[in-house]
Formats: C-alpha cells, sequence, structure tokens
C-alpha cells in the first residue's frame, strides 16, 4: 500500500451526526406508510368502483322496472287520456268495430273510438274511415 | 429496495458523509445532502439499478454538488466556508504524539487544497472504500481516468507532505 494511503487510513474522520441517521432512517421508514397508504388507496377504488356498480344496478333495475310498467298496455290504457270523441253526422256510415255509439242526436252521433280487442289500445282517429259516399237521405 | 438502502447508509455511512462534505465544504450541507438523496432514493424506488451502492454515491454526490452550487448562488463566502470546514477535523487521542497530530493536520490540509475531481476521488477511495469501477460509475468518468487522477492526488500529498514534514 501506497505511504499516503496508509496514512490516510490513520486519520480519524468526523462522523455523521446522530440527527443525520435519524432523519435518512426517518426517509428509509416511510415504506410501510407508503405501503399502507397505497393499499388503501387500492381498496377505497374498489370499494368506489363497487358503490358505483350497485347505484348503477339499481338505478338501472328502477329505470328498467318503469319501463316496463310503462310498457303494460293495460296500465298505459289506464292512465291514458281518452281519446276525442267524434261527432259524426247521421247521413255517414261509420265503421261499428271501430267506433262504439254514445249519444245519437237527431242529425249526429257522437262516437267514441273502441279498443282494440287484441291488443288493448285505441284504433287510431286518422285510420278511421268514414265512408261519405254511403249516405242515407236525413 | 428501501431494506438495501439502509444496509448500504449503515455500511458507508462515513464514506457518504465524507464524500457530500469534501463537496460542500460544510458539515450542515452535507448532511442535507446526504439526507436530501436518501429522500430521492427513496421517491424513486421503483428504479432498478445494477449496483445500488454505486448508485447512492452517485445520488449523494450529485445532491451535494446542487447544494454547493446553490449555496454559491446564494453566498459569496461558500468558498470560504469550504476551505475552514472541508474534512472533518481529527480528534487527538490523548496518546497521540504532537508529530501524528501535525502530520494530519497536514495531511487533510493538502486533501483540502487538491482539485475538487482528484478529491471526491480520493475521498471516496480512502474513506468510502470504493473501487475504481465504482469510482468511475459514480463521477461517469472512465476507469483510467479515475486510477490516474487518484495516483497523482496520492503523488501531491506525498509531495506535500515531505515538504512540511
Amino acid at each position: 500500500m501506497n505511504p499516503v494511503e496508509d496514512l490516510l487510513q490513520q486519520v480519524s474522520l468526523r462522523e455523521p451526526s446522530d440527527d443525520l441517521d435519524r432523519r435518512v432512517m426517518a426517509s428509509l421508514q416511510p415504506e410501510a406508510t407508503q405501503q399502507l397508504w397505497k393499499r388503501v388507496a387500492f381498496w377505497s377504488h374498489i370499494v368506489t368502483a363497487a358503490a358505483c356498480l350497485i347505484i348503477g344496478v339499481v338505478v338501472g333495475q328502477s329505470q328498467s322496472s318503469n319501463n316496463h310498467e310503462n310498457l303494460r298496455p293495460i296500465s298505459w290504457l289506464d292512465r291514458a287520456p281518452e281519446p276525442a270523441k267524434v261527432l259524426v253526422p247521421n247521413s255517414l256510415v261509420v265503421p261499428a268495430d271501430t267506433l262504439e255509439p254514445l249519444n245519437p242526436q237527431t242529425h249526429f252521433t257522437e262516437y267514441r273510438y273502441r279498443r282494440c280487442v287484441a291488443c288493448h289500445q285505441y284504433t287510431e282517429p286518422s285510420t278511421v274511415s268514414i265512408d261519405s259516399s254511403a249516405q242515407s237521405d236525413i | 429496495m428501501n431494506n438495501d438502502l439502509k444496509e448500504i447508509y449503515e455500511q458507508h455511512r462515513q464514506g457518504l458523509y465524507s464524500l457530500a462534505a469534501s463537496l460542500t465544504g460544510c458539515t450542515q450541507q452535507a448532511e442535507d445532502a446526504v439526507h436530501t438523496a436518501f429522500e430521492k432514493l427513496c421517491r424513486c424506488n421503483s428504479q432498478s439499478t445494477n449496483d445500488l451502492m454505486t448508485y447512492v454515491f452517485a445520488t449523494v454526490r450529485h445532491s451535494a454538488i446542487d447544494l454547493r452550487r446553490r449555496q454559491r448562488r446564494h453566498s459569496r463566502f461558500a468558498s470560504s466556508l469550504f476551505n475552514s470546514h472541508s474534512i472533518p477535523a481529527a480528534k487527538p487521542e490523548a496518546d497521540e504524539s504532537v508529530l501524528t497530530s501535525e502530520r494530519n493536520q497536514i495531511l487533510r490540509q493538502a486533501i483540502d487544497e487538491l482539485e475538487s475531481d482528484d478529491r471526491e476521488i480520493v475521498v471516496m477511495k480512502a474513506f468510502g472504500q470504493l473501487t475504481f469501477e465504482a469510482i468511475a460509475g459514480v463521477t461517469d468518468r472512465p476507469v483510467g481516468t479515475v486510477a490516474t487522477r487518484y495516483r497523482r492526488a496520492l503523488e501531491k500529498l506525498h509531495q506535500r507532505l515531505k515538504d512540511k514534514l
């Protein structure tokens, strides 16, 4: 070994302070804390995702049941407004399966649209054709 | 990785601290540099390194150089501070001869007066017990250059001691 190297080995050095040891160890220590936070973050994501999923399912099911209810013909018909009544001159021939006479007058008769037996829906007024050619004498 | 860092700190705390002290010229800044370096190392613990010890020394070195630059920017007295505190002073033992004490004093001054690049190599080799390969990794220089600089620094120290004693 070089004599100077030998001398260098003999030089006593000032030790780093205990404060430095504490600071460095404190820096190295938080690994456990960091791991804990990582775990907390991971589980919080899982819980949030699960909560969102549950809320989504509940809301979806609720909407689905509402839609289903809306699609029920009877319920819809129950709540649906009555279709307009029509006043038809007695001179015209009306389709009896579509229009139901309500209030016969001298020259006019009030009709109400009948419900379809199959689908329980009212016949669209526009689809009802009244034969105006078959006029009866007033 | 923190366990590895802890182990390296415990094994090389003296060398790391001496390296930082030789670069900053201030004991407090040296401690700050070492602490900052380990904080950085803990933050980027995902980084994979082949030689962690070299990486730790390099990080401490960079922290110390950063601190030194900052200190120079904020204070004009950095160099004088460096001269007065560069290498930690030895505590003379009760039975230590006056000659040994004087020789150590001269040696410390001689180390202080080395060029910064040479001094850090001497500190890492003599006090940090690093190999030339490791020092080359820390300083990002070729191994041959590191070895040459080290030998040249030893010659300077030898000459200085010969002149003084």
